[in-house]
């Protein structure tokens, strides 16, 4: 359901054809790649992806620009793309998930080492693919430090009573840093750097909301965020009671269950709060953008991805 | 240079024809307003205290008063400007309006900043008046007696210091983004007026003189 809205947001704004030949040139980088792994690649690029990161970059330029995507914003959608599956596959270790977008996770299905070389395959060919546009080389080496450094800023934090401003400040390095890049590589400056960050936040507080309603909406369940005690938009609101601080601070795990209760209990505070966050980028968007209209589809995009 | 009892009537000098200078009449009269506002609010705040311990608002905004009045003076003086156009003058004869015009060309970009800082100021005050009504209840307890004595539970300390960092980054974030949209507004109106000096190229293709080294 959420790939169909996304792809009705491409055809809204008028980016089916640049889509098209996205995919084609993944699909004959792809092919091009090593045969030792092509099937690992071809398994996590050639199905399921709803390429919102690329639409990100193509809408940003479209905010600041008129006329045809050119070559260079092509490449960086593609690089984009191709980075975001390392962090996919990544997390997929990290969390031990089995599966994504409802079928096997690429550790799962040819192993560990496969997954983790396959991954730094991608990035020394996404930085190749870049030849010498050298802005997007700064920013696609300040997206994979930031994200990095999330991960374990994240990991350390698990399980200590935090509040909403950490949340935010973990969720703007993480899903923040990866939207705040897109929005620079498309305008070509900091101008949308902003508004980027916000969509991030967005994003990922959506994706904390919809694993907790229990959805695939997002392409993931929440199960291993609460039993690692990752801190999630309603774990930062639900744990402000102590009752809910303990079991989730408990290095035991406590009662999933009752802490899960506490969680759907605070839903409509994050989702309120989710309000706020897609206001202040509209806020941003009409700031800064000559034509801000592709950037508030974005928003109102991001902003169902909870509600499904 | 204007002063205060010197100023216009309404009506008086803002005619459709002399923009400049009502603009900048207008710009005086709001900061004498401020200024006396200003004056009235410190002398009610200090009650029966000493009134020449405290500076008389007319001198801190005195500079900038003298010099909107000032600007308001040199765009009146250039008012024909705006005037329609009526009989060309004598030839040899035109040196001294031609002069105030190009003067006046610098004077309208100059208004216009002002304006411009002026709306960025007011549009962060009232913008930061609307996050502290916002906060306002989670001021209230941040500085409520228990929360500050430590004796509220631990728990209730965490959410006090959540809801004030909350309001710490709204108001960094305020401050931020008016200095963007403040850099954005100055910076086309700088490209405007560049625009406006640009010279057309004399030189047409690139033709410039070479001499090969042996």
């Amino acid at each position: 359901m959420q790939e169909q809205s996304t792809q009705s947001v491409i055809a809204q704004l008028g980016f089916e054809s640049e889509m098209a030949q996205l995919r084609e040139r993944i699909a004959r980088w792809v092919a091009g790649c090593s045969a030792e792994l092509r099937d690992a690649l071809e398994w996590q690029f050639l199905t399921g992806s709803k390429y919102f990161r690329p639409l990100t970059i193509f809408s940003c330029y479209r905010a600041v620009e008129e006329g045809p995507i050119p070559e260079q914003i092509m490449q960086s959608a593609l690089v984009i793309e191709l980075f975001h599956n390392v962090s996919l596959i990544i997390d997929d270790i990290v969390d031990r998930s089995p599966t994504r977008r409802g079928r096997a996770t690429m550790h799962t299905k040819f192993g560990e080492l496969s997954a983790l070389m396959t991954s730094g395959y991608i990035v020394a060919e996404g930085y190749l693919q870049l030849k010498d546009d050298l802005t997007g080389i700064a920013l696609f080496s300040e997206l994979l430090k930031r994200l990095g450094v999330a991960e374990c800023l994240q990991w350390r934090l698990r399980r200590q009573p935090l509040g909403v401003e950490d949340w935010r400040k973990i969720a703007g390095e993480d899903t923040g840093s990866m939207f705040e890049v897109c929005a620079c590589l498309g305008a070509r400056s900091g101008q949308l750097r902003t508004f980027g960050g916000l969509l991030g936040l967005l994003y990922h507080g959506c994706d904390d909301v919809g694993d907790v309603k229990g959805l695939t909406a997002l392409g993931g369940g929440g199960e291993e965020d609460l039993r690692d005690g990752i801190l999630t938009l309603p774990a930062a609101l639900a744990i402000r009671d102590p009752a809910a601080a303990r079991i989730f601070c408990d290095p035991e795990g406590g009662d999933l269950t009752e802490l899960g209760k506490y969680f759907v209990a605070k839903l409509p505070e994050a989702e309120n709060y989710l309000d706020k966050i897609a206001e202040e980028g509209r806020i941003e968007a009409r700031s800064f953008a000559l034509n801000p209209g592709p950037l508030i589809a974005l928003i109102e995009q991001t902003r169902q991805l909870s509600r499904y | 240079m204007s002063n205060a009892e010197g100023t216009p009537g309404p009506g008086s000098g803002r005619s459709r024809q002399d923009p400049v200078t009502g603009f900048l009449l207008a710009m005086r009269d709001a900061w004498l307003a401020g200024a006396v506002l200003r004056e009235s609010l410190t002398a009610s705040s200090i009650g029966g205290g000493n009134p020449e311990a405290v500076p008389p608002a007319s001198g801190l905004l005195g500079p900038m008063i003298g010099a909107l009045g000032a600007m308001a003076d040199f765009a009146a003086a250039n008012r024909q400007r705006f005037d329609p156009p009526r009989a060309e003058p004598a030839a040899g004869s035109s040196s001294p309006r031609q002069d105030d015009a190009a003067a006046a060309d610098l004077l309208l970009p100059i208004g216009h900043a002002m304006m411009i800082a002026a709306n960025r100021s007011v549009s962060y005050w009232l913008g930061l008046l609307q996050i502290f009504e916002t906060h306002q209840a989670a001021l209230a307890q941040v500085v409520g007696e228990e929360t500050i004595k430590g004796s509220a539970p631990g728990s209730e300390r965490l959410i006090a210091a959540d809801e004030l960092r909350a309001l710490l980054r709204k108001v960094g974030d305020l401050a931020t983004r008016e200095a963007r949209i403040l850099q954005n507004e100055l910076s086309s109106l700088d490209e405007n007026l560049a625009q406006g000096f640009q010279q057309p190229d004399p030189s047409g293709a690139y033709n410039r003189r070479w001499r090969s080294k042996v």
